[in-house]
């Protein structure tokens, strides 16, 4: 066999290769999308995927687990939780199920796809909660975002690997983990029991003044800040003491990242009121100044008719 | 035809086809990034880069069918 078959055979196996996935690349392009393709469509604007009303008598608690894409919690007027998804594509609309008292909501997988980023086909969900005190609120994000005010809950859980969190109300046990992102809560009322672990991000909790509580800070590196005037006891550099002994003990686990501890200031929850109002006037493909949004760039044929 | 000629390549040959190979893929990155950011296809865009490189191969295969044969044993005799 001499060189110039060897080359021929390359030749006509790397063409076969070359061939093969240019077809695969151009099928994943064109191909017409369906539940049942590798691609999903693209609408114009954000579209609302599904939207269920559910009786809020018999619910309790919240657990929202949402992969990509930005959750708003919402003060409804009625007595029903209404939920709202919206995307840009065409995803798999969210499960929902009631176990017990809880009100379980799921992403769910916008089918097959061959590569970590599929799941940029983000989708965004709006909850709208009657005002009730929730017993339990359990968010877990993997990346996306969160924005929740005027809640009320005995437990908050917070789970976040990447990502924004922004809450507001009455939380009277908060738990909150991060891998990264960003978490800022803000507590009308000071929380009886706090734990914090945190592998990297930022954190920032706002609390009322009060009589007094105790923070143990276990800090491999990172940075603590607060407003709260602290006694530290040179024996115990790893407790922080704000006015008294008091029984609240808090606990923030830091492996790097940064956490905040702030005093909520009185005129602080007002002003975030005015912002529950104008987010509710938000509509799908405006953003939140009632701007109209542009549309995603699009191929001729994966616009919609 | 010396034997040498058949053994390694003209060095001046070797870096015009190193630098032509590095324009390519410099190229096939941009266009990578470009395409995922602009029409958000991340999810398969990668194939892009299985494409370059059978592309290079056949490029590559081509160049070496069209170099002169070394020579036989006769060709060597005769010489």
């Amino acid at each position: 066999m001499n060189h110039k078959s060897i080359a021929l055979s390359a030749i006509i196996v790397w063409s076969i290769v070359a061939i093969l996935f240019t077809g695969i690349f151009i099928y994943f392009l064109v191909g017409r999308p369906s539940r049942f393709s590798l691609m999903s469509k693209r609408f114009d604007t954000e579209t609302i995927i599904e939207k269920k009303t559910l009786d809020s008598s018999d619910i309790h608690s919240l657990d929202i687990d949402w992969d990509a894409g930005q959750i708003q919690i919402l003060p409804s007027t009625g007595q029903d939780i209404i939920i709202t998804q919206s995307s840009y594509y065409q995803v798999e609309p969210f499960q929902s199920s009631i176990q017990g008292d809880i009100l379980e909501i799921h992403q769910t997988d916008s089918g097959f796809y061959i590569f970590p980023f599929s799941r940029f086909h983000s989708s965004n969900i709006t909850i709208e909660v009657p005002p009730m005190y929730l017993e339990t609120l359990q968010l877990s994000l993997t990346s996306g975002s969160c924005n929740g005010n005027d809640l009320a809950a005995e437990h908050l859980y917070v789970s976040i690997t990447s990502g924004r969190v922004t809450l507001n109300g009455r939380f009277q046990n908060i738990t909150s983990e991060l891998t990264s992102g960003n978490v800022s809560i803000e507590t009308n009322n000071l929380p009886d029991n706090l734990f914090v672990e945190m592998t990297s991000g930022d954190m920032a909790l706002k609390i009322p003044d009060n009589d007094g509580f105790q923070v143990k800070l276990d800090k491999t590196s990172g940075k603590f800040q607060s407003d709260f005037d602290f006694l530290v006891n040179p024996e115990q550099e790893d407790i922080y003491i704000y006015k008294s002994t008091s029984s609240r003990k808090y606990s923030v686990d830091m492996t790097s990242g940064h956490f905040e501890l702030r005093k909520l200031q009185p005129s602080h929850s007002k002003a975030k009121s005015n912002t529950v109002i104008k987010s509710r006037l938000i509509e799908i493909g405006y953003d939140r100044n009632g701007n109209k949004l542009p549309p995603p760039l699009l191929f001729p044929w994966q616009k919609t008719k | 035809m010396s034997k040498d000629k058949y053994a390694t390549e003209d060095p001046r040959m070797k870096e015009a086809r190193s630098a032509l190979e590095g324009g390519f893929w410099l190229l096939v990155v941009a266009t990578y990034l470009i395409i995922s950011f602009v029409f958000r296809i991340w999810h398969f865009s990668w194939i892009i880069f299985i494409i370059a490189a059978a592309i290079q191969q056949i490029v590559r295969a081509i160049y070496l069918y069209k170099l002169p044969s070394p020579p036989t044993e006769e060709d060597r005799n005769e010489s």
